[in-house]
């Protein structure tokens, strides 16, 4: 073999190796598993698996699209909703697989936050960008009122600026709309949209900020806790990220009034929130830490933090951690928390002396994210 | 142990042969400088020990690139990524590096702004360039900040020929795009003591274009992607001692940009408009073989506007403008120093630049138009070629050692935040080369040193935007390189070129969400970078049909890991940067000047995410080039570009044109 024929065949090797495939990272369910966590890796686009009772995590089940933020769970169905790629996909949950079985195209320029769901087959969908709800059909997988032809929604609810979170209270949809202004760099007056959802018009738009509001440092209204029972819905109002200014407005729900409001510091979120209701203990996430509250007394729990508010846990930094989801597990009494920024899962138990200790942290992909659900057997 | 033994002991046995080597006839009269410099010749692979490819004007002519983009990505070791048609911007990347770690020079000058983001070269026009030199791994020693990846050096078209010198051209494309350029050039005075340059030249594109969509399920149409913008150079050279002993150059550059920008896929903006303008002039003087040596001096000033509105952004309207200035200054003393051993270059320096920034967006509102952001960098560097030779029977030996050091003094002020930051970064690289051979037919070389890179004024001071946040403690990102390579020349019509490297990274920055989505930069950890660059060459005379066939075909491995410990994706690919990359280009040359040129250009698997989730697709792009001479000055080429029309991008959401059809005629004098 010359050097000729030798060069020749180093570089049919190199074309060779360069056309291998690419490995993915992607897991599986193992059978056997009583009870499972279900939560999205933000970053790394995936579903993963918690197993609660062995603190254990089954990473990339299933792949999402672009900037995944709500898992919306209902009968065997599982709606992811991803705010980048204005889509919604549908995976359906069955012998201990997740498969996608179905996607719904918004249409351009929505930025689609969550599912409310009506708990019939109506979906009611935020779009940040464009303040308005969307409303689709989670029984046909379509979009409700979309141009025929071009899929895209020609009718959505209008609602106000930069609407995230929601909820449906007794026919009535509540809309938190954060009002970020890209001009001042801050939050204008945020408001909550009220719907009527036999007729999906506005009644009403209740504004969060009241005189005292200071531009550019409006309330920031994220999410919207449902208390039927109570007639109340909380608007958890996260304020500026890192800043000692949230607080939680009640709503009388029967009146459509401001009831109440909790000063509980720090920049709370419920995006991905948890409730235990043998203690009435509303668990709310965000920066910083992991902040609580009685829903029926109003009460904060764990230290209020000099200038950074009422924490149960309290994380290092008030920037750069992020608390994003968080799932109350009856069984071992204990919290499971998303570490964004750490991409881990913590676990997290109540002691007798009332303290917080940790159990576990758990490794896991990038960006994990809430809110957490329980799939169902 | 044996291959170490057996380098060792050559080494041992050049350098004592060296010492005691008799003749020096064949000693090379002056070694090689690595720091560019305007316009001076062209860098020889042979007789430098960087990892460097040269693509001359020829070169550059006969793949009909449209921009400078287009050029530097058929080098080994180079990605770039393409943000969508014409006009919209194009990044490059050099060894896995970001664009912002790639410091691009034009005739030398850095052209990096302080505020970051990487240099677009889809505004630079192939017609006005001479030739581009890519230096790949880093090299801060040589060239400061930034020269973390690689540096590219574009240098442009002169008239320092003397000889009257007249260019035209003209090009119609696809998307109604028109390329036009000129340029005149001739020496002046009795003579010749003068010489000038003026070069011309300007482009509209309409840029629509249809394209697959995400998911692939339809054909979208990509509008705003149009634009229109030009240039006009004027260089002016007075040789104040002849033979260039002494010569003062002006050299003066504006080009200036209006298009479209469409934005993402999914949301898109239909009525955003960047516009750019750059303006740079600088002096430069030399005076070689004076009593001290040679000393080259060159100040400059730039200055890049860059503004971008958008009535319609879905929030509120946005219309922010970027003034970035920098004024620097350079001088170098240089002395060759001949022994009967040995010939020696010793050079030694001062740099100075000031770096300012005014932004509208980058600032608080209400101290808008009064900001001030600005980088004061000081340094001093030392460089040494040392070429040590020895003759023996009839071949020439030759060791070449490049040490360098570099120590900059760096002051960064953002008056606004109240933030003041000292850095003070000591550089080292040593170079070395073996020359087997006096045509350098075989060689090996390799460099072994440190680069660093500052973060830029958009890591360190972007305001809460709601979305994006800087970080002011963020700490510089350093590397450590060593990269090994041969040149083996086995037959007059081959040229094999393989190189290796590996980069180790620390306190890499890197932009991910936070706290409520907000993305915010921070160093990451450590990150290894590593590789292999190889590039065959031939040159075949095919007499009979009178053409020669010009071939090459190269291939580039990069593995890039994530070093960062306690995290799941530890030791998976960084983002964006291909595993594999080949390009292969075939030129027949007909003796009258007629060329039929093909390339293909492989770009493997990109991972989408850091935890190697997502992937996109490989590609293989195939362009093709027709000139056919009309008459002694004047071509007439065709051209074809992505002539599979594939449906491919390099970033997601900004999906780039598929097949493309240009023609273009070129008189030159």
């Amino acid at each position: 073999m010359n050097k000729f024929h030798f060069t020749c065949v180093i570089f049919c090797f190199l074309l060779f190796i360069s056309c291998e495939n690419p490995h993915v990272y992607k897991g599986s369910i193992p059978e056997g598993i009583p009870k499972k966590l279900l939560f999205f890796n933000g970053l790394d686009e995936t579903l993963s698996i918690i197993d609660p009772e062995n603190y254990k995590i089954y990473n990339n089940v299933a792949t999402t699209e672009q900037a995944p933020n709500h898992i919306l769970s209902r009968k065997d169905r599982i709606f992811i909703t991803n705010s980048l790629s204005n889509s919604i996909q549908v995976f359906t949950y069955k012998n201990d697989n997740i498969t996608q079985t179905g996607r719904i195209y918004l249409g351009k320029d929505l930025n689609p936050w969550m599912i409310i769901s009506d708990g019939g087959s109506r979906g009611y969908i935020p779009c940040f960008v464009t303040g308005d709800i969307a409303i689709i059909d989670l029984d046909k997988l379509t979009v409700i009122d979309a141009d025929p032809q071009t899929k895209e929604i020609i009718d959505r609810i209008p609602a106000g600026e930069c609407p995230e979170g929601g909820s449906i209270i007794n026919s009535k949809l509540y809309v938190a709309n954060t009002a970020w202004s890209q001009d001042i760099f801050g939050f204008k007056k945020g408001s909550v949209t009220i719907i009527n959802t036999s007729t999906n018009k506005v009644v009403k738009t209740l504004w969060i900020d009241d005189l005292s509001y200071i531009a550019g440092k409006g309330a920031n209204p994220q999410s919207i806790i449902p208390f039927p029972d109570k007639k109340e819905a909380h608007v958890v109002c996260t304020g500026i990220q890192g800043e000692n200014d949230g607080k939680i407005v009640i709503i009388d729900t029967d009146k459509d009034i401001i009831k109440q409001v909790l000063y509980i510091g720090g920049s709370p979120g419920w995006a991905g929130g948890a409730i235990n209701h043998s203690n009435k203990t509303v668990y709310l996430t965000g920066v910083s830490g992991i902040q609580a509250y009685n829903y029926d007394t109003g009460d904060f729990f764990g230290k209020n933090y000099s200038g950074l508010g009422w924490y149960i846990w309290k994380g290092e930094n008030s920037i750069m951690d992020f608390y994003s989801g968080i799932y109350y597990d009856r069984i071992s009494d204990s919290l499971f928390i998303c570490r964004f920024n750490k991409n881990t899962i913590m676990v997290i138990k109540k002691m007798e002396n009332g303290k917080y200790k940790e159990i576990t942290q758990m490794e896991t992909f990038n960006g994990p994210q809430g809110n957490i659900i329980e799939l169902p057997d | 142990m044996k291959l170490k033994n057996t380098i060792i002991g050559c080494l041992i046995l050049i350098i004592s042969n060296s010492l005691y080597g008799e003749e020096e006839s064949s000693i090379p009269e002056e070694v090689e400088q690595i720091v560019i410099t305007a316009n001076k010749e062209p860098m020889n692979p042979g007789n430098t020990t960087a990892q460097v490819t040269i693509i001359t004007s020829d070169q550059i002519d006969s793949m009909a690139a449209r921009n400078a983009a287009e050029i530097v990505a058929t080098v080994p070791g180079v990605n770039t990524a393409s943000y969508g048609a014409r006009g919209q911007s194009k990044l490059v990347s050099i060894r896995g590096s970001s664009a912002d770690q790639v410091l691009v020079l034009v005739n030398g000058k850095k052209i990096n702004t302080v505020q970051g983001g990487g240099v677009d070269l889809s505004l630079i026009n192939p017609d006005t360039i001479e030739r581009i030199e890519i230096i790949r791994g880093g090299m801060s020693a040589v060239y400061g900040d930034g020269a973390f990846g690689g540096v590219v050096n574009i240098v442009l078209k002169e008239g320092s020929n003397k000889k009257l010198n007249l260019a035209a051209s003209y090009s119609f494309s696809y998307f109604n795009s028109h390329d036009v350029s000129a340029s005149i050039g001739s020496g002046l005075g009795e003579e010749e003591i003068f010489d000038f340059n003026l070069a011309i030249n300007g482009f509209y594109t309409n840029g629509k274009y249809d394209y697959y969509s995400s998911d692939y399920n339809e054909i979208i149409s990509r509008e705003n992607s149009d634009g229109f913008g030009g240039g006009i150079s004027l260089d002016l050279g007075w040789d104040l001692i002849p033979d260039d002993k002494m010569r003062l150059e002006l050299n003066s550059q504006i080009r200036g940009s209006k298009k479209g920008v469409p934005g993402m896929e999914q949301f898109a903006s239909k009525n955003a408009e960047m516009e750019d303008l750059f303006t740079i002039g600088s002096i430069n003087y030399s005076w070689m073989e004076n009593m001290l040596g040679s000393i080259e001096f060159d100040f400059s000033f730039q200055h890049q506007l860059r503004h971008y509105s958008d009535p319609d952004w879905y929030l509120d309207p946005v219309d922010d403008t970027h003034k970035n200035n920098a004024v620097a200054s350079n001088i170098k003393i240089s002395r060759s120093d001949r022994f009967k051993f040995m010939l020696m270059n010793n050079s030694i320096g001062y740099s100075f630049r000031y770096d300012y920034l005014d932004s509208t967006a980058i600032v608080l509102k209400e101290t808008e138009g009064e900001s001030t952001m600005g980088k004061y960098s000081n340094s001093a560097f030392y460089r040494g070629d040392f070429h040590l030779f020895q003759k023996k029977t009839e071949d020439l030996y030759s060791l070449i050692l490049s040490p360098s050091i570099r120590y900059d003094s760096v002051l960064t002020i953002c008056q606004v935040e109240n933030i003041e930051r000292y850095e003070n970064k000591f550089s080292w690289n040593a170079g070395w080369m073996i020359n087997f051979d006096p045509k350098q037919k075989y060689l090996v070389k390799g460099n072994i040193g440190t680069a660093y890179h500052l973060p830029t004024f958009d890591d360190l001071f972007w305001p809460d935007t709601g979305f994006a946040m800087g970080n002011p403690d963020l700490k510089p990102e350093n590397a450590f390189n060593i990269d090994a390579g041969m040149i083996i020349k086995p037959f007059t019509f081959i040229s094999l070129e393989l190189v290796y490297y590996r980069q180790l990274v620390e306190d890499l920055i890197q932009w991910t969400p936070g706290a409520g989505g907000i993305w915010r930069p921070k160093n990451i950890g450590n990150a290894l970078l590593t590789g292999l660059e190889t590039e065959l060459k031939t040159l075949v005379d095919l007499s009979g049909i009178s053409c020669f066939l010009e071939g090459s075909f190269n291939y580039s491995l990069l593995i890039s890991r994530n070093r960062e410990s306690g995290i799941a994706h530890n030791g998976m690919q960084l983002i964006y940067r291909p595993e594999h990359q080949c390009n292969v280009s075939i030129t027949l040359n007909h003796y009258n000047g007629h060329s039929l040129n093909i390339s293909g250009a492989y770009t493997g698997f990109r991972y989408l995410t850091e935890g190697n989730t997502k992937y996109l697709d490989d590609h293989f792009i195939l362009n093709a080039t027709l000139s056919v001479k009309l008459f002694e000055a004047f071509d007439f080429i065709v051209y074809g570009k992505n002539l599979l029309n594939i449906s491919y991008i390099d970033r997601r959401q900004y999906p780039v044109p598929g097949f493309e059809l240009g023609t273009k005629a070129r008189y030159t004098f």
